[in-house]
C-alpha cells in the first residue's frame, strides 16, 4: 500500500535524530520506547522553544504594557491560533487551554453538565472510555440524578452504528466518547457519530487525547460540540492541553474556575465575565507549556499526519504479526491495522503483565502495563490489568523486534 | 544480590509458594488490591491470643507480589500484631534477596499492607 501510494514513512526519514532523550539516555542496548500513548517524548523543537521562551519573553501575558509582556501575550495567543488551526475551529474564541484532557472534560461536565442538564437526562457514554472520561459523568449521574447509560464495544473492540441507535433514547442529551481508544487503539467513526448525535440535538463530547498524535482532527467536519486533548502526548510539555467548545454553547457555560483573567468587572455585589476563551482561564496560566504545545503540533505538521500513519501501519502490522505468532499471546481490539492506531494492548497466558514489563524493563524497553485508567474496560475484557505498546515517530520496525525477544524471554523464564 | 528479579529461589515461591490455599480454620479474611494493575489478594488469618497462628492467601497477582506473599506469610508466624506493625518494607525486599524499584515494592509488600488493614 506504502509503495502504491508513493508515500514517505517516518522510517523513511530518521525522526528519532530530533528527540534528545534517545542520545542522552545510555545503556548497554539502544533504550526502546513503547508507551508514547502515556507520555510521547519531546523533540528538540519543542525543548528549544520552551527555553528561549523562559530566556527571552517570559513575563505573564494580557497585562503589561510593556514590550516584553506583549511579545509573550503574542507567543502565547499564537500558540492559541496554532490550536485553532489544528482543529479546524472557526475562531480562536473556541480554544481553552487547559491543564489536560482531563481538566478539559471535568470543565464541560462541571460548567455545562451541572447547568444544562436535569434529573432524568440521560447521558451516553461507551465502557472503553478512560476514566477522565467517565468519572466526570459518573459524578454528575450521583449528583444531579443524571442516568448514565454504558454501550459496549463489539468482540473487536469497536463501537457500531446498531449499539448506539438501540442505546440513545429521546431522554439522551449528551454522548461522550474517545476518538481513539487508550487500550483498543480503535478510532471510533466520530464523524458520522456527530452527524447521528446532531440530528437528535444531543451535545456530543470528543476525547481526542490518543486520537491528536496519530490522525487530523477537524471539529467542524466532526460536528461535535467539545472536543479534548493533551500536549504531553503530542511531545508538549506536561500541563498544557485543550478543551475545544462551540462559541454559542461557550458563551453560555459559566466558568469553570474563578479568579484572576477571567473577569472584564468585579464590584462587592457582582462580577462580569471576560470575553471567550479567557472566561475559562481563571489564574495566570501555564504559558511556556502552550509556547510548547504551539512548537509540537508545528513540528508534527512538519512530519505530515499520512507520513505518521504509514509508519504505523507499517509497525502496527509488524506487532500484530508478531503477537499472533507467540504460543498464548492474545491482543485486543481490531484485526485490521486501518482501523486502529499505534496502541496495541495485550496479554500472554500465565505471565503476569508487570512481570512482562520487568522483563522488558531489565532490556531497555519500555511498554505500559496496568489497567490503563480504564478499569471497566478491563473487567469487561475479564483480565485485571494488560500489557500495552504504543508507537509515534520516533518507533522504527527494530523495536518491535526487541519487544519480540522480551516476551519470547519472559515466557523461557516464568513459564513452568 | 542478583541483577534479575527472576532468579530461582523467586520463581520457586511463586510456582510453589508456602501457605497458598485458603485455609477453612481462620479468625479473620482480608482482601487486599495493587491500584496500579488491579492485582488482588485474600488472606485469612488465625490468631492464638494476639500472635498469628495460622495464615493462608490467594491471589491473582505476579510473581514478586505472590513470591513475596509466600515468604512473608511463613515470616509472620507466631508474630504479635505490633510485631507485625513493626516489619519495615526493606524486610520484604530482603527476605526475596532483590533490589526493587518503588513501583515493583508495592507488589511485594501487597501481602503486609493486606493483613495491616486489619490487624
Amino acid at each position: 500500500m506504502l509503495l502504491e501510494r508513493n508515500i514517505k514513512s517516518s522510517m523513511e526519514i530518521n525522526y528519532k535524530k530530533d528527540f534528545p532523550i534517545f542520545e542522552k539516555r545510555g545503556g548497554e542496548k539502544p533504550f526502546v520506547y513503547l508507551d508514547s500513548a502515556a507520555m510521547a517524548h519531546s523533540p528538540r523543537a519543542v525543548i528549544e522553544a520552551v527555553v528561549a521562551h523562559a530566556e527571552k519573553f517570559r513575563s505573564n501575558v494580557h497585562r503589561g504594557v510593556y514590550a516584553l509582556s506583549e511579545e509573550a501575550t503574542e507567543a502565547y495567543e499564537g500558540a492559541r491560533e496554532i490550536v485553532r488551526k489544528f482543529l479546524n475551529a472557526r475562531s480562536t474564541g473556541e480554544i481553552v487551554f487547559t491543564r489536560n484532557t482531563t481538566e478539559a472534560l471535568n470543565l464541560v461536565a462541571s460548567s455545562f453538565g451541572r447547568n444544562f442538564l436535569q434529573v432524568g437526562n440521560h447521558i451516553l457514554v461507551s465502557r472503553a472510555e478512560h476514566h477522565s472520561n467517565f468519572l466526570p459523568w459518573q459524578q454528575l449521574r450521583d449528583e444531579k440524578g443524571i442516568i448514565l447509560d454504558i454501550l459496549d464495544v463489539d468482540e473487536n473492540g469497536e463501537i457500531t452504528f446498531g449499539a448506539i441507535e438501540r442505546a440513545v433514547t429521546p431522554q439522551t442529551k449528551l454522548a461522550a466518547f474517545s476518538f481513539v481508544s487508550n487500550v483498543l487503539g480503535a478510532i471510533n467513526p466520530v464523524k458520522e457519530m456527530g452527524k447521528f448525535f446532531r440530528e437528535r440535538g444531543i451535545i456530543f463530547v470528543v476525547d481526542a487525547a490518543q486520537a491528536a498524535p496519530h490522525i487530523p482532527i477537524d471539529v467542524q467536519n466532526i460536528g461535535c460540540d467539545f472536543l479534548a486533548f493533551s500536549g504531553y502526548k503530542l511531545g508538549a510539555p506536561t500541563g498544557i492541553g485543550s478543551l475545544y467548545g462551540k462559541e454559542e454553547i461557550l458563551e453560555k457555560m459559566p466558568p469553570f474556575l474563578r479568579g484572576g483573567s477571567m473577569i472584564r468587572e468585579v464590584t462587592v455585589e457582582k462580577a462580569e465575565w471576560n470575553d471567550l476563551p479567557w472566561k475559562f482561564e481563571a489564574g495566570t496560566q501555564n504559558i511556556e507549556g502552550a509556547v510548547g504545545l504551539g512548537a509540537a503540533i508545528k513540528y508534527i505538521e512538519g512530519i505530515g499526519f499520512e507520513t505518521i500513519r504509514n509508519s504505523e501501519e507499517i509497525l502496527l502490522k509488524k506487532t500484530l504479526a508478531v503477537l499472533e505468532n507467540i504460543k498464548g499471546v492474545r491482543f485486543f481490539g481490531p484485526k485490521n491495522v486501518l482501523c486502529r492506531v499505534g496502541v496495541v494492548s495485550f496479554v500472554i497466558d500465565g505471565i503476569h503483565p508487570h512481570d512482562l514489563a520487568s522483563i522488558l524493563d531489565q532490556d531497555g524497553v519500555c511498554i505500559r502495563v496496568g489497567h490503563h485508567c480504564a478499569m471497566p474496560l478491563h473487567q469487561w475484557l475479564g483480565v485485571p490489568a494488560t500489557c500495552r505498546a504504543s508507537f509515534w515517530v520516533y518507533n522504527e520496525p527494530e523495536d518491535v523486534a526487541r519487544l519480540r525477544e522480551g516476551i519470547e524471554k519472559a515466557i523461557h523464564t516464568l513459564k513452568y | 544480590m542478583p541483577n534479575s528479579i527472576y532468579h530461582d529461589f523467586i520463581l520457586s515461591h511463586h510456582r510453589n509458594p508456602q501457605n497458598y490455599g485458603l485455609a477453612l480454620n481462620f479468625d479473620i479474611e482480608i482482601k487486599g488490591s495493587n491500584m496500579i494493575c488491579g492485582d488482588s489478594m485474600y488472606v485469612r488469618l488465625k490468631f492464638d491470643g494476639d500472635s498469628v497462628m495460622g495464615v493462608s492467601f490467594e491471589s491473582d497477582s505476579c510473581v514478586v507480589s505472590r513470591a513475596a506473599a509466600s515468604l512473608t506469610s511463613e515470616y509472620i508466624k507466631g508474630k504479635t500484631r505490633d510485631e507485625i506493625w513493626a516489619i519495615p518494607p526493606e524486610k520484604v525486599a530482603e527476605l526475596l534477596q532483590i533490589l526493587l524499584t518503588p513501583s515493583r515494592m508495592k507488589c511485594a509488600t501487597l501481602f503486609l499492607d493486606t493483613i495491616r488493614k486489619a490487624i
